[in-house]
């Protein structure tokens, strides 16, 4: 897509589109590794005080965490496992860092801070889990029938479907063709309540099965996890 | 009832909630653990609820006055309080629920013996089973089947699956909505009992409001006797379809009163441990405020009318599209107010946060619910407007 409105740097659009077109189909875990492994040595994204991994990424002696602008080798931070689990249904675990950790490790290089930030990690992160579950409504809703039509064709389905279509393009061109940055905290704030409305239409649309933990009901509890740990909203 | 009679009611049962709110934590974690707390004076209480006088011995008695949960008014006072202290135990909990409504409009005498007689001799679950895998709570296109046996014996045989059933693994009796024939008088509802040959039942897991266990029941060639079949004394017209619209019209206010009770508890825990409030978050706070009276006015108009006329369930329907609006964006806005992690410092937030979307499949999508609004407006129904 060519766009005039947008001043970003052509690496992280580059690095964006790559996103979208490589996650595609993707679980969260797989999403959170392929985040990961972008960068020289795999990186996992924490909050001030916590940070949610899948074991495999962990278990990586190469690890290191990214808190604030700093990365540190994972041998040096102290953490501990909170037992959460919805996460555990999604192979995804959560830990606590005790604080303070030693900050003796490098600074992060200035390529790979154009997206090494906790912000773009939580937008692109719920941005796909969004993807995903509107994906899961789609066939959900296209394979189960009231009367002779697939419930997808009722003009009230519809309606609400495009209303999640809608948010997620808004946010998504607002992610990658727009020029007001997500380093703003207004703004990225309103991003994450977008993608809240989002969910909450993509979880009413599925009627009881969007409940069930096997179902999108453990991907919009994650999305919900990243945002809380992650987003900075009042 | 009078209003003094049923504010003492309200008084007497808000007294109950903190031992549901002392449980809710480990009921959500092991729902299984619930059969430990029937001797709770609370959960003793809500199973009793709904069961007439000629079979229930022990109602709730404030100030004089016995107390059965038989009206509408009750239900939905009652299941806020409770509800403010555990959603999931309140819908966990043992008692008659939706198939008591069914009971008490549509059962002969010798069906609600045997229906009140297993509630009476010990806490016991109950299920309701109307919706399917494939259909939803759509009654009118159910699949499972109740069909003849050759021959004069009056038995049918039961067959279909059923999903989303509230107790389902752990009930002693219920109620199966079945197809005999196409047609909105083919739907007939029957009395089953766990035990039955080729019955069987599974829990599914589900995000919040895990004290039900929500479970998948089986019927594969269940054996069901003419004793059965509820409202077999009564014409075709007056039974089965006319079963499902009744309990969907009497039970909505509750469903509504149980988001509406999650949600004046997560507005108190929020005044009560958010400090320092900005000007902004007074303002939203006093908003939510407002939301929460306007949703109580309308479910217990919903309630008092549903008690006059079991028919007039529009309101129901606005009651608890607002109701379960709200649960929504009240859990949501405390995690935001709470910040970073509070989704793990604040358990009980965690949990309310999971209930809240529970609710919206209860009794009738939003969707559904709008159609019904639409309808009645459009049948020159709805008071006011």
């Amino acid at each position: 897509m060519t766009t005039f409105l947008s001043s970003k740097n052509e690496d992280l659009l580059n690095y964006m589109n790559r996103f979208f077109e490589e996650t595609r189909g993707l679980s969260p875990i797989e999403t959170f590794e392929w985040y990961s492994k972008s960068y020289t040595n795999p990186v996992i994204v924490s909050s001030s005080n916590y940070f949610i991994t899948p074991n495999t990424i962990l278990e990586n002696p190469a690890t290191q965490l990214l808190r604030g602008n700093t990365l540190y080798k994972m041998a040096e931070v102290k953490f501990e496992k909170i037992n959460d689990f919805i996460l555990g249904y999604e192979k995804i675990s959560l830990f606590k860092i005790d604080v303070p950790i030693k900050q003796d490790t490098r600074n992060i290089s200035q390529i790979e801070s154009i997206f090494l930030t906790k912000n773009h990690f939580a937008l692109i992160m719920r941005l796909r889990i969004a993807l995903d579950c509107l994906n899961y409504d789609k066939n959900l809703l296209s394979n189960r029938f009231s009367g002779k039509l697939p419930i997808i064709q009722y003009q009230m389905v519809k309606g609400q479907f495009s209303e999640a279509i809608i948010k997620l393009y808004s946010i998504v061109n607002n992610y990658i063709n727009g020029d007001r940055a997500i380093e703003d905290n207004s703004f990225y704030a309103f991003l994450h309540s977008e993608i809240d409305e989002c969910m909450n239409t993509l979880i009413n649309l599925t009627g009881g099965h969007g409940v069930l933990l096997e179902t999108v009901s453990r991907k919009i509890y994650l999305s919900f996890v990243i945002k809380n740990l992650f987003v900075e909203t009042e | 009832m009078n209003r003094e009679r049923l504010d003492a009611f309200e008084l007497a049962i808000k007294s109950y909630s903190q031992e549901f709110r002392d449980i809710g934590l480990v009921i959500d974690k092991e729902p299984d653990r619930l059969g430990e707390f029937t001797n709770l004076d609370s959960v003793q209480l809500l199973s009793r609820m709904m069961i007439p006088p000629e079979y229930n011995d022990r109602p709730f008695i404030v100030n004089n006055t016995k107390f059965y949960g038989l009206s509408c008014i009750e239900r939905v006072i009652g299941t806020e309080w409770l509800s403010y202290g555990d959603a999931g135990v309140v819908v966990g909990c043992p008692g008659p629920s939706l198939s008591g409504i069914i009971i008490q409009d549509f059962a002969d005498e010798e069906q609600k013996e045997k229906y009140y007689s297993t509630l009476i001799e010990k806490p016991s679950w109950t299920f309701f089973a109307l919706t399917e895998p494939k259909k939803g709570s759509d009654a009118m296109n159910i699949e499972t089947n109740l069909k003849k046996i050759d021959g004069n014996s009056g038995k049918k045989m039961l067959n279909g699956e059923k999903y989303f059933i509230g107790n389902g693994t752990r009930a002693d009796i219920g109620v199966v909505f079945a197809r005999t024939t196409t047609g909105p008088l083919g739907i007939e509802m029957c009395l089953v009992e766990k035990g039955q040959d080729g019955f069987s039942a599974e829990s599914l897991g589900t995000l919040g409001l895990r004290g039900p266990k929500l479970s998948k029941l089986m019927f594969q060639n269940v054996c069901i006797n003419e004793s059965q079949i509820i409202g077999r004394h009564l014409s075709p017209l007056k039974r089965g379809m006319h079963g499902a619209i009744t309990v969907f019209n009497k039970m909505r206010p509750t469903v509504a009163a149980m988001a509406l009770g999650v949600s004046q508890a997560v507005y108190d825990y929020m005044i009560t441990n958010k400090k320092n409030l900005s000007l902004d978050q007074q303002l939203k706070l006093e908003h939510f405020q407002n939301e929460l009276i306007t949703v109580r006015n309308l479910i217990r108009q919903a309630a008092i009318e549903l008690d006059i006329n079991p028919k007039n369930g529009y309101i129901g329907s606005i009651a608890k599209i607002r109701a379960t609006a709200l649960v929504k964006k009240i859990t949501q806005y405390a995690l935001d107010l709470f910040g970073e992690g509070s989704l793990f410092d604040h358990p009980h937030l965690n949990k309310w946060f999971r209930d809240a979307f529970a609710f919206e499949n209860m009794e009738g999508t939003s969707n559904i619910l709008k159609l019904n609004v639409f309808q009645s407006y459009m049948n020159g129904n709805i008071s006011y407007v």
